[in-house]
């Protein structure tokens, strides 16, 4: 049994967008990298958008460029480590040993954990504590092939915590959304991982679970095709391996546009701007845009190659800041949305290509 | 066309019927509208006689040939060596490939180009035409149909302007009823409103039967230059004006999402080419792949108020037998979404209609002035330019214009000179009027092939009902100048002396013309002529009907100045500038109708007209202000045109009032 203590000082979660028969699950544009983006999101914007200084995460690999996509999607420097680690809580112990801020995530098939250990914060790590099985499963004394769990269970009683139910992170943003303390605990037959924690402030506001789940919806026919979140197979006209993707890796996970010095029009795409396309000026600066805005027009198509299963909606929306960003939908079919209506930009899985994904932004309705 | 071009007609068309040409390779299609084409040509054509080739084809990558250069059209007709080029500009493809025919026809580069377009969508499976949904950028673009562009506009407009799916659908309602009577249509036949609103959702709020069909068709046209147009064709049809727009590249960038600013660019540009407004066009060919965009084009177009594109459809103006009968050719059934074919299909049915080749597509259509035109959002093609109209500087010259008849007077150009007085008239630009003839004549007379119809022996005698009044002229509340420049005679004669100021070329010719062909004195020129120079020398002039010179005319008081042949027109559009930079429009308004009317009144009743348009003007007559002022100051006069309300005195009574 070890001890650390820590400041959280962020967290968040986020569900897949469909509903399943056993709670929410991904649609075909989700999967464990933009749900571990989206409740990095939600935390970092907790914290304050802190200064991260290393991400610990919890997340099945997706991608061989994963790491990549997930420090630029969340706006992070380009030379922040990504440590990957097993079990989530385990990364609230590492964190709190190496100090500073780190970004913690987890993300299993149906949704997603974040938390921003820092100093200050509104909730505090006390504990970290460790239960190790390993000999009793050697000396027999546990069989675990007939106990499912059982020694799970028992380590888990060991360490004053309720058994784990799954992912430990996501049991501790539940703790902190309920603004509770308590003992959340994670792992496997072998070996489980124990964290108290206990809110000490103010939560800032941020969708729980519960927001989630309601703004879940049915998925169509063709959202329900592929299992498990996974797209239809078939080519989305993206080279994994070709030069516009890399060109446009950037532009494609963050909104971003090109301002121009000149007439202050925001050019996007911003990519292949040396000139300002409205006027010709020469001198152009990268803007971060808003991602919440309000539908100018919007199409939903239901006759398209099979690599895109319809319904897909292609929107038009004004950004905050008056910029028109056009995208694809998520979760949006006929009759779902008018003009006017308010919709925000996350990052989604556009499609497979040789088995590799390609992420990209998209416009979903924002939680309410 | 701009000074220095070359004026460019159509002098042969052909085109398949749009259809699933499974059959036929991309290479027959282009052979087959290439050989309907030449032999369209009324004389007949050799095709040795073509300079160089244009083919328009938005997406040959669709049936195989990324890389579809202009040797697809000369080694494909047989014409191996001959230059070509291949043009592509999306939607418009192939209106573009016309255009940039005529350009090289009107910059005297070649003197016959011949343009084809096509398009072989059939040939992709539908999976294969939905890839540019795969294609661009993986944001922006992806999930990117034709429908896509057009769906988020149709939802926009409607929100904007509160259209229904009821008046999109009466598009295709009315399109469909079109085709029916066009063998070229893809789709045709009585459809209902209900039948739109039911048919599947393919791109919300656009349903299936607001959508075209995916196609294969192939036309063609044959462009040549003004001088070489004798040896081909009996009835050119003129290409009058043609321009091109563009808007952002993006959709997200575009200025608005209920117009379609390239139109309105394009038709600008090809108005004003043309020296029309869309006041003036009688019949319309646009690009309709969807209901919405013959809406939003009608509007772009100038036909219908910004967010009335939806009620001018419901009115039923634009059907055949309306004011304004759009795509008399058929559906939004036919034409693909982008288009090398369906794009030309415009020119060409327009070609075929004003030549009366087709017959269901003629019998169809409405009936045509000769001033008629068609406009499709990258051009405006107008026929027969009997008179040509110009603006410069205040002045409107009306030219006659037949050269190969002399400027002979006919119906035709008859309906389009008064209708281009009318223009100038109301034409707060326009202060003071020349009219001319082209060439070295003004305007002998009626058209001595109309003359042998009058008299042949089922002679028809002149036709007068349905026609204006010669003096319709003196409705124009403006100076009118004669530039006569050659010949002038009988109802020629008539126009010259509506004028009021009369500036002749050494060596013009006059007559009267009507004793020498058992006519009387036509068009009141027994009251005119004895008014102008006295009855003595009018009964000489009418009696004799004799030729006389210029020097005559002017010794006689029938015209004012004698020029050089080279220098009339310039001499009277100086004269006419004067007027424009000097004087009141209004009080030349006055003094105009003063001086017809008073011709038939006496010195009592003339002075009362005086005496009460003083009165009148009184009240509020700024020109009199500024007329002081500008004297006083030493400077030229700035007088706003006068009020649409201002009240000018009476004409004789045989004018028709207006």
């Amino acid at each position: 049994v070890t001890t650390a203590t820590s400041k959280i000082s962020g967290h968040g979660v986020a569900l897949g967008r469909l509903r399943g028969p056993t709670g929410c699950r991904p649609g075909p544009d989700e999967d464990d990298l933009t749900m571990a983006v989206e409740a990095a999101q939600w935390a970092l914007h907790r914290a304050g958008s802190p200064a991260i200084e290393r991400i610990v995460a919890a997340v099945p690999r997706t991608a061989v460029n994963d790491d990549a996509v997930l420090v630029a999607a969340l706006r992070l420097l380009d030379d922040v480590p990504v440590l990957r680690i097993d079990r989530a809580l385990d990364g609230v112990e590492l964190a709190g040993g190496l100090g500073g801020h780190t970004l913690v995530l987890s993300s299993q098939a149906a949704g997603a954990a974040a938390v921003v250990l820092a100093d200050g914060g509104y909730a505090e790590i006390s504990k970290v504590r460790r239960a190790v099985g390993g000999a009793a499963i050697a000396d027999g004394s546990r069989d675990p092939r007939f106990a499912r769990h059982a020694g799970m269970r028992a380590l888990a009683r060991e360490l004053g915590g309720a058994a784990p139910t799954g992912d430990g992170l996501t049991a501790l943003a539940e703790v902190l959304d309920r603004g509770d303390s308590g003992t959340v605990t994670e792992g496997t037959e072998s070996a489980v991982v124990a964290v108290d924690v206990s809110v000490c402030g103010p939560i800032p506001p941020g969708p729980s679970r519960s927001k989630w789940e309601a703004a879940a919806h049915e998925p169509s026919a063709a959202e329900d095709r592929g299992a498990g979140g996974s797209r239809p197979r078939g080519a989305t006209g993206v080279d994994p391996d070709g030069a516009l993707l890399w060109r446009e890796r950037r532009e494609l996970l963050v909104p971003q546009g090109a301002r121009c010095d000149a007439c202050g029009a925001v050019n996007v795409p911003p990519a292949g701007g040396v000139l300002c396309r409205r006027c010709g000026h020469r001198r152009l600066e990268l803007v971060d845009l808003p991602r919440r805005g309000t539908v100018a027009t919007f199409c939903v198509s239901t006759s398209l190659p099979r690599a895109l299963p319809g319904p897909l909606a292609l929107i038009y929306a004004d950004l905050q800041d008056g910029t028109r960003w056009k995208a694809m939908g998520s979760g949006i079919r006929t009759g779902d949305l008018s003009i006017g209506d308010p919709v925000e930009l996350v990052l989604r899985r556009l499609g497979l290509d040789d088995g590799a994904p390609i992420y990209g932004l998209a416009f979903r309705r924002p939680l309410a | 066309m701009k000074s220095g071009l070359r004026r460019v007609a159509l002098v042969g068309g052909g085109m398949l019927p749009f259809a699933e040409h499974f059959a036929m390779g991309w290479d027959e299609m282009v052979q087959r509208a290439y050989l309907a084409a030449l032999d369209g040509v009324d004389k007949g054509m050799a095709p040795g006689d073509i300079d160089a080739g244009v083919l328009g084809c938005c997406r040959p990558g669709l049936h195989g040939q990324q890389t579809q250069g202009g040797v697809a059209l000369s080694g494909t007709i047989g014409r191996p060596g001959m230059p070509a080029f291949r043009v592509e500009n999306g939607c418009p493809t192939g209106s573009e490939a016309v255009r940039a025919g005529a350009m090289a026809v009107a910059s005297g580069w070649y003197d016959v180009v011949l343009v084809v377009g096509y398009e072989k969508m059939r040939d992709a499976t539908t999976e294969g035409l939905m890839g540019i949904a795969l294609e661009g950028h993986p944001v922006h673009n992806r999930g990117e149909t034709a429908l896509s562009y057009f769906a988020p506009q149709a939802r926009a407009h409607m929100h904007a302007y509160g259209t229904t799916p009821e008046q999109l659908a009466m598009v295709a309602v009315k399109n469909h009823r079109h085709g029916g009577h066009n063998p070229y249509a893809q789709r045709g036949g009585e459809i209902t409103v209900e039948d739109v609103l039911t048919s599947p959702l393919v791109c919300d709020p656009l349903r299936l039967l607001d959508c075209c069909p995916q196609t294969d068709g192939a036309a063609a046209v044959l462009l040549v230059g003004e001088e070489v147009v004798d040896r081909y064709a009996d009835r050119p049809v003129w290409l009058w004006g043609a321009g091109n727009g563009t808007d952002t590249y993006w959709m997200s960038e575009k200025e608005s999402l209920t117009s379609f600013v390239a139109t309105q660019r394009a038709a600008a540009a090809a108005y004003r080419r043309a020296g029309i407004a869309p006041s003036d066009i009688e019949a319309v060919e646009l690009h309709d792949c969807f209901t919405i965009n013959e809406i939003i084009s009608s509007e772009d177009l100038g036909f219908a108020e910004p967010g009335k594109g939806g009620a001018l459809v419901e009115s039923g103006d634009t059907a055949v037998g309306g004011r304004l009968p759009i795509n008399a050719s058929g559906p939004p059934g036919r034409v693909p979404p982008w288009s090398g074919a369906p794009a030309q299909r415009g020119w060409q049915v327009d070609l075929e209609q004003r030549r009366n080749d087709l017959g269901s597509c003629q019998a169809l259509s409405a009936p045509r002035g000769p001033a008629g035109g068609a406009a499709r959002e990258e051009g405006v093609h107008v026929p027969d330019e009997l008179v040509r109209y110009a603006i410069d500087a205040g002045v409107a010259t009306l030219t006659l214009h037949n050269p190969t008849r002399k400027n002979a007077w006919s119906y035709a150009m008859e309906e389009q000179y008064f209708a281009l007085l009318e223009r100038a008239a109301a034409d707060d630009a326009v202060r003071a009027i020349v009219v001319t003839g082209a060439g070295r004549s003004f305007c002998p007379g009626l058209d001595t092939a109309l003359l042998a119809e009058v008299a042949g022996p089922r002679g028809s005698g002149l036709q007068l009902s349905g026609r204006r009044s010669q003096h319709s002229a003196l409705l124009v509340p403006k100076p009118m100048v004669a530039a006569i420049n050659g010949a002038c005679a009988g109802i020629g004669l008539v126009q010259a002396l509506v004028c009021d100021v009369r500036f002749v070329a050494r060596g013009a010719r006059f007559s009267t013309a009507y004793a020498r062909r058992g006519l009387p004195a036509e068009y009141g020129t027994s009251w005119l002529l004895p008014r102008m120079i006295g009855v003595e020398r009018a009964l000489d002039l009418l009696l004799s009907a004799r030729t006389f010179d210029a020097e005559e005319a002017v010794a006689w008081g029938l015209a004012s100045r004698l020029c050089e042949p080279d220098d009339v027109l310039q001499a009277a559009t100086s004269y006419a500038r004067e007027l424009v930079r000097c004087c009141s429009p209004l009080s030349m308004a006055t003094i105009r109708r003063q001086v017809w009317g008073d011709l038939s009144r006496g010195y009592t009743e003339a002075n009362a007209v005086w005496l009460d348009t003083m009165r009148r003007l009184d009240d509020d007559n700024p020109d009199l202000a500024e007329g002081i002022a500008s004297f006083v100051e030493r400077r030229d006069p700035r007088f706003a045109p006068p009020s649409p309300g201002a009240v000018l005195p009476p004409l004789p009574s045989f004018v028709p009032q207006d």
